[in-house]
């Protein structure tokens, strides 16, 4: 499997940094987030291909409210 | 704070007054507030009369009393200030679904898999979206697997899954694999898969075994879900059985596993024949909303709570769940549960 | 029969349209962008694609079109090794085969009912402001310049101004790392008269600036077949979302409740629409703290979820039932 290429840690801003004098102004300044693509399995709200709807992907999601209300008797 | 002002509570956070306590649903961020009944009034009864005017009729001499309330309503973002209450109507509370079935439940049994296309059919036509899945007994990963690859052709978008085992080496595979499962409760648990699950909150463990159908119906804080959806449909309707069907182990199609009455079987019929040739039935509980249950229509959790008609106090079909300890009259939850723990 | 112009990939509000088409017993059709590009043939002027007729087609709501940009991390390295020049020859030529493509199918249907034609999926902000005002509603002043001495000019008789695209907010990622993605967040910014004095470099590209409208609170409104269904959205409160309110915060979102433009407002707003001829879009507005509605833009395929949802307006029903209406009309 082919392996995403990675560029430079800052390398984004510095290359808009550089280029500011040919941008308009609301590039000035720019601002970077990182995020973490790591998909945490256990919190996820997952996707899935929903064919019904001809979907490849569309989002699943817990109900608004509890199905059931199972608790358990003690011995 | 300009006086001259009105106090407006943000239409999201809506007031649900009890026999005792008064709390306001924050439904944008799923919280609630408890406040008190001097403070409710001014909200509601005395809304349309600007802070000047609710300081006058109340008396000059509560006034700091007051905009310190107000002032603690505004820090929580509760409410707002404006000089145009009538451009921010109430929230509308009407609930409406485009499916004829919203969730189920399924337990399985010998009779799915020879059903199992007219089932799906069924899920699809009924346009069901939550689905709980439940098995008694051991489950083969095989079959779990194709379970699960025939309700992805459904619309069904949340699939909760009870379970007597685990039947897969790789946990997290599974969840990837299987977007639409939303949570598993894994129950008749080993020591090591308690161990094994404690970080995922989609899995919930317990040492339990559920048997039956007996085990539901429990009503408690935790249990209680603060959202548009759920707070606009109890306006209405049953809070759990509401557009709800189930198929029990033996194939018998009910409102939900635990109410007695059968209203036919899955190897004789199909849902949707069911459900246009016994609509009333069907039905029948569906439109029993809080408001109407003894106790519960004066209980401030109303709208946040779900119901249970299966096991209730009494015959009555407008009694208080059994499995309910909190008593609205003087805001306590009671130590012995009637029922079960 | 309704035909629904969508992508293929997140894009729930499509399928929530359709579950109330199920329910109304809707007739219609769900075409994806990518699934036309990939499967679609032309053979002697008629398209074939699957069961897709373009004849039985009487109403098209235009949602979208394709999920898919050309570059994914599977080609990205070969366009760096193209070169930048290269790569921008590249992606035109692909952009314009495909944009003849999608225009070919628009031309087939173009004799239909569409919610938004073609032609209009894309606003110009700035004729769309010069039409609101023709409309008696209030726009920020604006100027569009490369000129540093007339921004300052402009600059002074306003307490703050903002600088924001002509046209969409462009988004800019890199992966830096296995998991790591950085990205490039252009958010609306604000200036005083003097910060343009002292930051502001003597030349930079045409950037349009417009006067900074003190908000009491913003309004999205999600116009459709003549009807207002507004909302309003207190994000004065919260220092991160003053100035940009997509600069969520997701720990204690925007109070986003429903509103009722005043009178006055709202019949301006529908006659720009009627003059602007969109039949649906969501539009931005301001109600300052100086008294006044400011309009900002329309968005004519936005999104109407977050209206719809915060305010229980189920305005997937109601766009479900429009769209069945207009298709009985045709009839």
């Amino acid at each position: 499997m082919k392996t995403k290429k990675l560029n430079k840690k800052g390398a984004l801003k510095e290359s808009i940094e550089h280029l500011e004098n040919q941008l308009p102004l609301f590039f000035k300044n720019p601002e970077i987030k990182e995020q973490s693509a790591k998909i945490d399995v256990s919190n996820f709200l997952g996707l899935d291909e929903f064919p019904v709807y001809n979907s490849k992907r569309s989002a699943c999601r817990p109900c608004y409210k509890p199905i059931s209300k199972i608790h358990f008797i003690n011995e | 704070m300009n006086k001259s002002n009105y106090i407006r509570l943000f239409a999201n956070c809506i007031p649900v007054k009890g026999a005792k306590n008064v709390i306001v649903c924050d439904i944008q961020r799923s919280t609630y507030f408890e406040i008190d009944m001097v403070l409710h009034d001014i909200l509601v009864a005395h809304s349309n009369k600007t802070i000047e005017e609710i300081i006058e009729f109340y008396g000059k001499e509560y006034e700091d009393e007051i905009l310190n309330q107000l002032d603690q309503l505004q820090k929580e973002e509760l409410v707002h200030l404006t000089t145009e209450n009538h451009l921010f109507p109430k929230l509308d509370l009407t609930w409406e679904t485009p499916s004829v079935i919203t969730n189920m439940i399924i337990e399985h049994g010998d009779y799915f898999q020879e059903k199992e296309t007219e089932i799906v059919n069924d899920l699809i036509e009924l346009g069901v979206q939550y689905l709980e899945l439940r098995f008694y007994v051991d489950v083969s990963n095989e079959t779990l697997q194709n379970i699960l690859q025939t309700i992805q052709k459904t619309k069904i978008v949340g699939i909760y899954l009870v379970l007597q085992n685990f039947p897969y080496e790789d946990i997290d595979k599974f969840l990837i694999e299987n977007q639409r499962v939303v949570n598993i409760l894994l129950s008749n648990a080993t020591d090591a898969e308690d161990e094994r699950y404690k970080d995922y909150n989609k899995i919930s463990v317990v040492k339990h075994k559920i048997v039956n159908n007996k085990n539901c119906g429990i009503i408690c804080q935790n249990s209680f879900q603060v959202n548009l959806d759920l707070f606009t449909e109890s306006q209405q309707f049953n809070s759990c059985l509401n557009k709800k069907l189930s198929i029990i182990e033996n194939g018998d199609i009910k409102n939900c596993p635990s109410i007695p009455e059968a209203l036919g079987n899955i190897k004789e019929t199909t849902l949707t024949e069911i459900f246009d040739s016994k609509e009333e039935d069907v039905n029948k509980y569906w439109n029993i909303t809080k408001d109407q249950i003894e106790v519960c229509k004066d209980c401030e959790f109303r709208y946040i709570c779900t119901d249970c008609r299966a096991f209730r106090e009494s015959d009555n079909i407008y009694s208080k769940p059994l499995k309910c300890n909190y008593n609205p009259y003087n805001g306590k939850w009671e130590d012995n549960l009637r029922g079960s723990k | 029969m309704i035909l629904i112009i969508s992508k293929s990939e997140m894009e729930d509000t499509t399928n929530q349209v359709m579950d109330w088409l199920d329910t109304f017993n809707g007739d219609y059709y769900r075409l994806n962008g990518e699934d036309f590009m990939n499967k679609a043939d032309i053979i002697n002027g008629q398209i074939q694609f699957e069961s897709f007729n373009s004849e039985a087609i009487t109403v098209i709501w235009n949602r979208r079109w394709s999920s898919r940009g050309l570059i994914n991390f599977e080609n990205e390295e070969y366009y760096d090794a193209l070169g930048a020049k290269n790569s921008s020859t590249l992606l035109r030529s692909l952009r314009q085969e495909n944009g003849i493509l999608r225009s070919f199918l628009h031309s087939k249907l173009n004799s239909k009912v569409w919610t938004t034609r073609p032609e209009k999926t894309s606003a110009n902000k700035i004729k769309n402001l010069e039409i609101a005002k023709s409309c008696n509603l209030s726009v920020p002043e604006y100027i569009i310049t490369s000129n540093k001495y007339k921004l300052s000019q402009f600059a002074k008789k306003h307490e703050r101004i903002i600088c924001k695209p002509i046209s969409e907010t462009p988004f800019f990622s890199s992966s830096i790392d296995n998991d790591i993605v950085e990205t490039l967040i252009l958010y609306t910014k604000s200036f005083t008269a003097n910060q343009i004095e002292e930051e502001i470099e003597d030349t930079f590209f045409k950037s349009l600036f417009q006067q900074q409208i003190i908000k009491e609170f913003e309004i999205r409104v999600f116009y459709l077949n003549d009807t207002c269904y507004s909302m309003a959205i207190f994000s004065q409160n919260d220092k991160q979302t003053q100035v940009d309110f997509r600069n969520y915060n997701d720990a204690k979102p925007n109070r986003t409740v429903p509103f009722i433009l005043p009178k006055e407002v709202e019949e301006n707003v529908k006659k720009f629409c009627r003059k602007a001829e969109y039949n649906i879009g969501s539009l931005d507005l301001i109600k300052s703290t100086d008294g006044k509605y400011y309009f900002l833009e329309i968005n004519p395929v936005g999104q109407f979820g977050m209206v719809s949802y915060p305010c229980n307006y189920n305005l997937e029903k109601k766009l479900a039932k429009y769209l069945i209406d207009e298709n009985k009309k045709v009839k």
